[in-house]
């Protein structure tokens, strides 16, 4: 972790001390401080002009994502601090925004989070709008990895940011260790005729197009058509394998604890901790080292129809700090993304991911890329998307 | 003075036969605004989407009709058209089979369980459609109550499979969302029939057979036809009951609607596949009124 810290010092938090950061003020951080006093003194003027402040927060924010994004008890202090109210809507996929935004009923929709692997086509439809990072000055305690500017997720190519991180997570193969002893290491067990009907395969057509290219050693946004064939005759196969596609992540958690299902692909960390509030302490979630798996991260972002902006900054900004951010993963049973966070998780949302080795765990499973919107080269993602339905009825 | 008696005795007859005509039409008013709004113009609006150029989410020009070309060309779209058909059909028959028999049996034989038994057929409309289906997991799943029951019986080694994730898991969620609403409404058709008119069949010598036949099903035939085609319309459209417990085998075309219009933002397809699955209702709806009119059943009246 320390060289997290000593890298996230080379980048947007360059000018913080980790150790001050972290409320030990040592001598020579003391000593620094000081100076930075006196040279503040005799500069004070132009730096509190350039200096980051967080906008006053006031009123009402118009939210739309999953459900608890709108984080009812994380953020409640905050909440009742500055008198800010929260009307949420709830999307049952990230489709419901862009249904939303595009059929008209954005305005004064304030704040929305969109999934990493919706970076490009949210761009192309014109639903995220620049953030003023000067306005979120908690953006430096991002962890190195979420600071970057990885695929272009969070901070276009121009530098222009477009999102926030809120959270991450990761899916590989999910088992149940009562039934299945040894943990899988390799993506063929899904396809052992002995499990036929009890694998489970969440509705996440880009999620599946993208982890089964990782087994087969391709890449879904770079799927030319015999690629995509293959690809798509993969997933049938492997649809003929499960009693079909669950509606959401949440039905698959549901058909592990009913004992419906012995394995899933796909299968997402969380799933230990949704199995162990139904009393259901076995379910596991691997990473083969052949095929790995896929990360993906939600980010909060401004649409278009946004009339509150300052207090989505201040939203924002707070959801940044480290309690906070432990807080409200440990609620989504996700990935912390502030550095100082992970250190106060609780036990089983801590053990979802090696936070002592971040950076090898997103090159074992690195955030989702999407087939692109438009190519003559590459099979595109509304494509991918049509042959999904295929995939769904394939059984 | 003749014309202003002439007058003065007219305006009230015209005012009154002006009356008679514009009443009902002002009556009617409201619910016809209600229709155009929720109803004729969000088709109109479906209509203009399903002859324009897609983009990605979005419609431009030109008029073009390759919507129904790409949706009428899709073999999907045809597996799952048959698959909502098939369903449809089975729900639609199950539900009224089951139907006829309880809403016979209120109407006539309940006595004083009459009123208990509507009120819990009301109550159960209360529990949301989704618990509903949820219910039907707990009971066929692998670990559920019938798979539970027949194991500890002994009758089985291991859970049934077939139970749950296929066609006819939806067959029964669906009869079962829809068997209320269907009583209700086979009930209010029973209900204008005096049980005067069977006493007086069975009094000419008709058997029970008989009273069903040549009494009771022409005067249900309506109401009964009418029943059928709103769970068949339903049944078929339906695309969250397959995707839960549907499996590989159970999806209906309502997916590709909502896959469409959410996923793939190929807008003016989506609407062209609701305006071909309307089509094809107002045919069975055609369909239904030519049978009842066929057998004569279409101007049968009760007597009460």
């Amino acid at each position: 972790m320390k060289a997290h810290r000593q890298n996230s010092t080379a980048g947007i938090g360059k000018n913080v001390d980790p150790e001050a950061r972290q409320g030990h003020l040592g001598r020579r951080a003391l000593l620094r401080g000081c100076g930075a006093v006196l040279v503040a003194a005799g500069w004070a003027p132009s730096l509190f002009a350039a200096s980051p402040e967080v906008p006053d927060a006031s009123g009402v924010i118009n939210f739309m994502s999953w459900e608890g994004y709108d984080f009812p008890e994380q953020m409640k202090a905050w909440r009742e601090a500055h008198g800010v109210e929260v009307q949420s809507t709830y999307m049952g996929s990230h489709d419901d925004i862009q249904a939303k935004i595009l059929g008209g009923g954005g305005a004064g929709l304030d704040l929305i989070t969109y999934g990493s692997s919706y970076k490009e086509l949210y761009k192309g439809l014109k639903i995220l709008t620049p953030i003023d990072e000067a306005k979120i000055p908690n953006l430096k305690n991002l962890l190195p990895f979420f600071a970057s500017n990885v695929q272009n997720i969070w901070v276009d190519a121009d530098g222009t940011r477009t999102g926030v991180p809120a959270d991450w997570g990761a899916i590989g193969i999910s088992y149940d260790s009562a039934v299945i002893a040894e943990a899988p290491t390799s993506y063929d067990i899904l396809f052992d005729p002995k499990y036929k009907g009890k694998v489970g395969m969440p509705d996440d057509p880009l999620g599946a197009y993208g982890q089964a290219a990782r087994v087969l050693g391709l890449d879904s946004s770079k799927m030319t058509e015999e690629h995509f064939k293959t690809v798509t005759d993969w997933l049938k196969d492997l649809a003929k394998q499960t009693k079909g596609i669950s509606p959401s992540y949440g039905d698959v958690s549901t058909r592990f604890i009913a004992g419906d299902i012995m394995l899933s692909f796909m299968g997402w960390a969380a799933y230990k901790s949704f199995g162990a509030a139904a009393g259901k302490n076995t379910i596991e979630t691997v990473w083969p080292e052949k095929g790995g798996g896929l990360s993906f991260s939600n980010a909060w972002a401004i649409p278009p129809g946004a009339d509150n902006i300052d207090t989505v900054y201040a939203w924002i900004n707070e959801t940044l700090r480290p309690d906070v951010n432990a807080a409200t993963a440990t609620f989504l049973v996700g990935g912390v993304v502030v550095d100082g966070a992970a250190q106060l998780l609780d036990a089983v949302t801590a053990a979802l991911y090696p936070y002592d080795k971040l950076e090898e765990f997103f090159a074992l499973a690195p955030l989702q890329q999407d087939p692109p919107l438009e190519s003559d080269r590459y099979v595109t993602r509304q494509r991918v998307l049509a042959a999904w339905q295929e995939v769904k009825s394939a059984g | 003075m003749a014309d202003i008696v002439h007058t003065g005795r007219a305006t009230p007859v015209a005012w009154q036969e002006a009356a008679t005509t514009v009443r009902p039409l002002l009556l009617t008013l409201p619910a016809a605004l209600g229709l155009l709004v929720f109803f004729v113009a969000p088709l109109a609006a479906f209509l203009v989407y399903s002859v324009l150029t897609a983009g990605l989410f979005s419609v431009t020009g030109p008029l073009t009709l390759s919507a129904y070309g790409r949706a009428l060309g899709t073999e999907l779209n045809g597996v799952l058209a048959a698959n909502s058909a098939l369903i449809g059909l089975l729900a639609a028959t199950a539900t009224t089979a089951f139907a006829l028999p309880i809403a016979y049996w209120l109407r006539y034989a309940a006595g004083r369980w009459q009123l208990p038994v509507l009120f819990l057929i009301t109550a159960s409309m209360f529990a949301s459609y989704l618990v509903r289906i949820y219910a039907w997991r707990t009971i066929l799943g692998a670990n559920g109550v019938i798979n539970r029951g027949l194991e500890s019986l002994g009758l089985v080694d291991e859970p049934l499979g077939f139970l749950l994730y296929n066609r006819f898991s939806v067959t029964i969620a669906l009869v079962h969302i829809f068997l209320p609403y269907v009583v209700l409404v086979l009930f209010a058709g029973f209900r204008p029939l005096s049980p005067a008119l069977l006493e007086s069949a069975q009094d000419l010598g008709a058997d029970a057979w008989q009273r069903w036949r040549r009494v009771i099903m022409p005067l249900i035939a309506a109401p009964a036809a009418t029943s059928f085609l709103f769970v068949l319309i339903l049944s078929a459209s339906d695309y969250v009951t397959p995707q839960l417990i549907g499996g590989t085998s159970g999806l209906l075309l309502g997916v590709q609607i909502q896959a469409n219009f959410k996923a793939v933002g190929d807008w003016p397809q989506g609407a062209a596949i609701s305006f071909l699955m309307l089509a094809a209702f107002v045919a069975c709806y055609g369909v239904t009124l030519l049978g009842l009119r066929l057998l004569r059943l279409d101007r049968i009246r009760w007597v009460s």
